[in-house]
């Protein structure tokens, strides 16, 4: 076993030496004798010493001088940049975007077993807080998910005496209102007219009857808030409580034109239906709160 | 066999990438004319040897353009792309014409006429029986005794062993002393 080894390296320091006979010349002389009796050994060293010889003969001239070769590098190196450029910019766009999906995936990931919490949090918030435009949000993607009218009216009332009851709240803190709040009720009130108008007929007097007590109530609220407001609320209380009387003036009249206010309502074009102190020149006399006296 | 420094190779390389025109060809003239004697080595045909140590380059200039990262040495780099071409000449050749490879031309003997190595076996012999032998086994014989490679040296440019290169050299040497002794 011993001896099968010492000849198998025997055998490579020499054919090494035939291939690189520069850097080990001298192993030749010192390894030479080993092959020498092993007969198979000898031929295969033959063969190495011919095969190298055969092809260190120097080859054929390359018949155009390899020049052509070095113009076709030269003009491919002039040709590409471009399209390197490009195609680089594309590589360091897709790496930045896997990265930046990567942290989002990672980024969902940790939030993930917060989500129910954060949900919970955003419900509870006030105006200010974090996570109060995740709450409206929220509202939002609820309000538009509904498909029957009287869902979406329902939901529309109750965000609407949501933001109320957040005016309320602020009003006792001190804190202002801010504009997202203000603006969303405006936006909250049109939404109610406009789910109120695609109520079924048969119901519509009812229906208008409930809308308009629930507004004449969050009215009352806001009336009072913004006697009572500081200055810097009174504003944004001012604002609300126009935007909440209105739509109450508006369920008021369409209770006395219910089909005046369908057909407005419906065909997009809600400015045809007038309030009864309406006119052309503009102003108008809010009829009485006969609900609220109520 | 001469070899360029390393730190000249990446000073080159460097400059190149930078699509530095001079770099590229300094490269084509230190690396041409042995990658040219390999191919012809592989393949027996100046013309063909020559056009594909052209291809060989650009092959070169695309991967560093692509910013592909040798883990050899620039050399050994350089002949597994020549390797490479030489194997996907062999194939768009044999499927072109049907011949078999060893059918190939051979150039005419170039050595020495009296000599004892052209008394035992004549350059064609030698180059049809090379031919024969499997791409990995021609590719060892060319590297280790036509390019005067160290079994370290081409271990690395075939991604193998240094002790499956060494089985290889054996195998390849028996083969070709089998067959030319028929």
């Amino acid at each position: 076993m011993r001896r099968r080894a010492t000849v198998k390296r025997q055998l490579a320091e020499e054919l090494d030496a035939i291939a690189c006979p520069d850097s080990t010349s001298k192993l030749i002389s010192s390894t030479g004798s080993g092959s020498e009796a092993d007969p198979g050994l000898r031929a295969l060293l033959e063969t190495a010493t011919v095969l190298t010889h055969t092809l260190r003969q120097p080859v054929p001239a390359p018949p155009g001088k390899l020049q052509f070769g070095r113009a076709q590098l030269l003009a491919t190196s002039a040709r590409q940049p471009r399209r390197h450029a490009l195609r680089e910019r594309l590589r360091v766009e897709v790496r930045f975007l896997g990265r930046l999906a990567v942290a989002l995936i990672a980024l969902l990931v940790m939030l993930a077993p917060l989500s129910p919490r954060i949900v919970g949090a955003a419900r509870e918030s006030m105006p200010g807080h974090l996570f109060y435009p995740l709450k409206l949000h929220m509202e939002r993607v609820q309000f538009r998910g509904a498909e029957e009218p009287d869902v979406r009216l329902s939901l529309g009332l109750a965000f609407l005496g949501e933001r109320v009851a957040e005016a309320q709240a602020l009003a006792g803190t001190g804190r202002t209102l801010d504009y997202e709040t203000v603006s969303e009720v405006g936006q909250l009130v049109n939404q109610v007219l406009h789910a109120l108008a695609q109520t079924p007929e048969t119901t519509m007097d009812d229906t208008l009857i409930y809308v308009s007590r629930q507004l004449g109530a969050y009215l009352s609220v806001l009336e009072t808030l913004n006697a009572q407001a500081s200055q810097p609320n009174a504003a944004g209380l001012s604002q609300m409580k126009h935007a909440v009387e209105r739509g109450y003036l508006l369920t008021l009249s369409a209770r006395e034109d219910p089909e005046g206010f369908r057909s407005a309502y419906q065909a997009g074009r809600p400015e045809q239906f007038l309030l009864p102190g309406d006119n052309p020149l503009g102003g108008r006399q809010a009829p009485p709160n006969t609900d609220q006296e109520n | 066999m001469k070899t360029a420094q390393p730190v000249d190779e990446q000073e080159l390389m460097a400059r190149a990438r930078a699509n530095d025109k001079q770099a590229l060809a300094a490269l084509y003239d230190l690396y041409a004319t042995r990658i040219y004697g390999y191919l012809y080595r592989r393949i027996g045909n100046s013309q063909v040897a020559e056009d594909l140590t052209g291809d060989v380059f650009v092959k070169v200039l695309e991967a560093i353009r692509a910013q592909r990262v040798w883990r050899l040495s620039f050399r050994g780099w350089l002949y597994r792309i020549a390797h490479n071409v030489a194997v996907d000449w062999f194939r768009s050749y044999h499927s072109l014409t049907g011949e078999p490879l060893e059918d190939v031309e051979v150039v005419a003997d170039t050595a020495e006429p009296g000599t004892q190595v052209a008394a035992i076996w004549s350059h064609q012999e030698l180059h049809r029986a090379i031919r024969a032998l499997p791409q990995t086994q021609q590719q060892v014989l060319i590297l280790r005794f036509g390019e005067g490679m160290k079994t370290r040296e081409v271990a690395e440019i075939l991604g193998k062993s240094v002790g499956a290169v060494e089985a290889l050299q054996h195998r390849a040497l028996h083969a070709l002393k089998g067959q030319l002794d028929e």
